[in-house]
């Protein structure tokens, strides 16, 4: 199924249907993009928030 | 955050099943390898280090394992950027980064794939079938 690690709503989806089709979560494996490359005093408060989101 | 997230929301139906294996995978430039360009990065995967190692503190009383795993240079489009971060010489940068492997070389993603099956393998219950 397709969603996005940085909505809430879309982790509360992905867990609500592994428990509805398996029954439960044997194992967690958390693997995801990464944030944009450049210079930390390039970024400001949005690129930290969307960092924190994604992480 | 999402790594917080599914945390919260998984781990109490695997101490209701009991002994299971959650696990969270890093990255090259996560906090302990630091690379210029990957500030957001390295700061916030510094964070994901510290929370799954309180984590693994706080819910292994519940036979719940939680691991990080923290590749090495691998190579991707990503670090080519690198190579070629502020009109830097990527064959001088690469090099650069190959004398800091003990390997001599940057890694692939299929050493990745290998490294990440075994640790999911290594982080199996034993009493539970493999299903993955």
């Amino acid at each position: 199924m397709a969603a996005d690690c940085r909505r809430a709503a879309d982790c509360t989806r992905v867990v609500e249907a592994t428990l509805a089709c398996l029954g439960g979560v044997d194992i967690l494996i958390n693997n995801d993009g990464a944030p944009p490359l450049g210079h930390l005093i390039s970024f400001d408060d949005t690129a930290w928030a969307r960092a924190v989101e994604q992480t | 955050m999402y790594v917080v997230r599914m945390a919260r929301a998984v781990i109490p139906h695997m101490i209701a099943q009991r002994a299971a294996a959650p696990f969270s995978i890093s990255r090259p430039s996560s906090a302990i390898q630091p690379i210029a360009g990957f500030g957001l990065s390295v700061a916030t995967w510094g964070g994901v280090i510290g929370y799954s190692k309180t984590l693994s503190l706080e819910v292994a009383k519940h036979d719940i394992n939680v691991n990080t795993i923290c590749p090495g240079y691998v190579e991707t489009t990503r670090l080519e950027k690198v190579f070629a971060a502020d009109g830097a010489d990527p064959t001088l940068m690469r090099t650069k980064l190959e004398a800091e492997v003990p390997m001599g070389r940057i890694g692939t993603v299929d050493d990745i794939a290998g490294h990440g099956g075994a640790a999911g393998f290594a982080a199996w219950p034993l009493h539970l079938p493999a299903r993955l």
